[in-house]
């Protein structure tokens, strides 16, 4: 059982279904995308159910389901944190942001945030700020699935992302978001699918028990395995962990635009409601596996593997089906990531198209002609540049990726979009500095964090002590717009008059 | 059976009222369960029939928590009914 599995013959006949089933896609979205609103929210017709797998799927990625499973089985039920921080995300969307982004929204976050009117500064940085996170967030996913794909089919990484970000292009310039939005639901219906099945697999080797499950962890592992302590030290540093996954995950551009395809506001909430329920018991699911990859695999085994434990689900999937089931694991896992990686990318073109060419340069005075033809322009460059950001980061942690993309939407969207939302007296030069407070106290805190200067420059200390900075670059944020809001009311209108003396007579 | 009292449109400063306190909520169980996680930290460890931590049930319940809030926030606040084309709340 020793060593990287090889994915065999298993794979083959998942992969070319999958592979014909998403071509098959293509031609039928191709034919149903003529305008700018099919092109970026697939005209709003997603029903609630359909938009819950979808955003289920973009929630649920390679990262979420081959990570934890691995964390638990190295590290015990501790790995699991990880994932309720990411959980959180699902709820405060519901409950801050779904109905009224889907009633005031067209495509992106600068729409809401920065209306015709507010001044192109703020839709410029809006803008310059969703591509920064759409841009870690998609070398990151790259850089993941290269290393995964490496390590599954012993293939270069150099061709494996041209064949991927091909199949993108493909993918988001003739279907655009109607065929992003089906690949999602089907790659999270067989995801989904096949968690259940892996479960049952494993459970049916426990007479169908959790608990004797878990009672034979404890054998093996001692009862350190289902106590803390495996991987959280600090309260501080692990509640801005959270903090920063559950900000980050409700304001991630992708996940966020989304919400502009569903039929009405009601139909907004009902999907963010029900993907929450989704991704809740995929989670459960998932404990599940990363305590049977524990007692079926070995540690030892999936650290020989991989020492980040990323392949104790597909040990596990060959341990418990051979190489059919890691072979069918490893096509959902592809088609995982082509869906991940095609919703991000019209996410950014949104950005770059919609947002600045339409937007700012020209000044909404575009044919819709003109605005369907930017956005698959805009979709291209971002693969071309995304593939060479990932080449740039293959060596780089694709933790530090992700956790920079997460930490810039916490704190330099989150903050803005919330009091947007919710407070009224928010103006331009508020907004404006609240996305410059967040963006650059998150960039500053990260690159102070020991995630760089530990991890990636070695030095033995770290002049910020926290992993993810949210805690603090949240508040600054927060601060920085009500302080700015403040300000420039001030000056527009001249302090506020001199209290009454007192006695005076109102 | 009594059948379940439907949900109550709530709408403008209520439901925004509502809106924050369920966020404030989810934000206090999350730094609720890292107060308890490093507060009691060898009771959490300890194990019930030999194979289950308390530690593993508070896990579960804070994966069912926010899904059991959205349930609830469901029920008490629904969306108004759209508006016109074009008209913004």
């Amino acid at each position: 059982m020793n060593g990287a599995p090889v994915v065999g013959w298993g794979f083959l006949l998942p992969f070319l279904m999958i592979m014909g089933g998403s071509a098959a896609i293509i031609v039928w979205a191709a034919r149903r995308t003529r305008t700018a609103s099919d092109f970026f929210v697939a005209d709003a017709r997603v029903s609630a159910g359909r938009n819950a797998l979808a955003l289920a799927g973009d929630f649920v990625g390679v990262g979420g389901f081959f990570a934890i499973t691995g964390l638990i089985a190295l590290h015990g039920v501790d790995g699991y944190v990880l994932a309720l921080g990411a959980l959180c995300g699902f709820p405060f969307m519901l409950f801050l942001f779904a109905e009224p982004l889907r009633r005031l929204g067209h495509y992106t976050v600068a729409d809401v945030v920065a209306p015709p009117g507010s001044g192109t500064a703020l839709r410029i940085l809006v803008a310059a700020t969703q591509m920064t996170v759409i841009l870690t967030q998609l070398a990151a996913q790259l850089v993941g699935a290269a290393s995964l794909i490496r390590l599954l089919f012993h293939l270069p990484e150099t061709e494996i992302l041209l064949i991927l970000g091909v199949a993108v292009i493909a993918y988001v310039t003739l279907g655009g978001m109607l065929a992003t939005t089906w690949l999602q639901v089907i790659k999270a219906a067989m995801m989904l699918t096949l968690a259940v099945v892996l479960a049952a697999l494993a459970l049916s080797r426990f007479g169908w028990s959790p608990l004797a499950l878990m009672g034979a962890a404890v054998r093996l592992k001692g009862a350190a395995v289902m106590a803390p302590g495996g991987l959280f030290h600090s309260p501080l540093d692990t509640g801005s962990l959270l903090m920063g996954l559950a900000f980050g995950n409700a304001s991630m551009p992708h996940i966020l635009m989304r919400l502009n395809t569903t039929t009405s506001p009601q139909a907004a909430n009902r999907s963010v409601f029900l993907g929450t329920g989704l991704i809740t018991a995929f989670h459960l699911v998932v404990f599940v596996l990363g305590l049977a990859a524990l007692v079926l695999v070995g540690g030892r085994a999936i650290a020989g593997a991989d020492p980040g434990g990323n392949m104790a689900l597909p040990l596990l999937a060959r341990a418990l089906g051979g190489d059919l089931l890691l072979g069918v694991l490893s096509a959902v896992a592809l088609a995982t990531i082509l869906a991940i990686v095609a919703g991000l990318v019209i996410a950014g073109s949104a950005a770059l198209s919609h947002d600045l060419w339409i937007g700012v340069v020209r000044r909404g005075r575009a044919s819709p002609h003109e605005e369907l033809l930017a956005g698959r322009v805009s979709s291209v460059a971002l693969v071309v540049a995304a593939l060479l950001l990932s080449r740039v980061f293959l060596s780089v942690n694709v933790g530090l990726l992700s956790a920079l993309g997460y930490a810039v939407a916490a704190s330099a969207i989150f903050p803005v979009l919330l009091l947007k939302l919710f407070w009224r007296p928010l103006n331009p030069a508020g907004a404006i500095a609240g996305v410059c407070g967040g963006l650059v106290s998150s960039l500053v805190l990260i690159w102070l964090s020991p995630l760089v200067q530990v991890s990636v420059l070695h030095h033995a200390y770290a002049p910020f002590p926290l992993q993810s900075p949210a805690a603090v670059s949240v508040l600054l944020a927060l601060l920085a717009a009500v302080s700015a809001t403040g300000l420039s009311r001030l000056r527009r209108h001249g302090p506020p008059p001199a209290p009454l003396p007192t006695g005076t007579p109102c | 059976m009594t059948p379940l009292r439907p949900a109550r449109v709530l709408s403008g400063a209520r439901a925004r009222a509502v809106s924050l306190a369920a966020a404030a909520a989810l934000l206090l169980l999350q730094f609720g369960f890292v107060a308890v996680l490093f507060g009691a930290r060898k009771g959490l460890g300890v194990l019930i029939g030999g194979s289950v931590s308390i530690y593993t049930l508070v896990l579960l319940v804070m994966t069912v928590a926010p899904w059991l809030l959205t349930w609830a926030y469901t029920r008490a606040v629904r969306p108004e009914p759209p508006q016109q084309e074009g008209q913004q709340s």
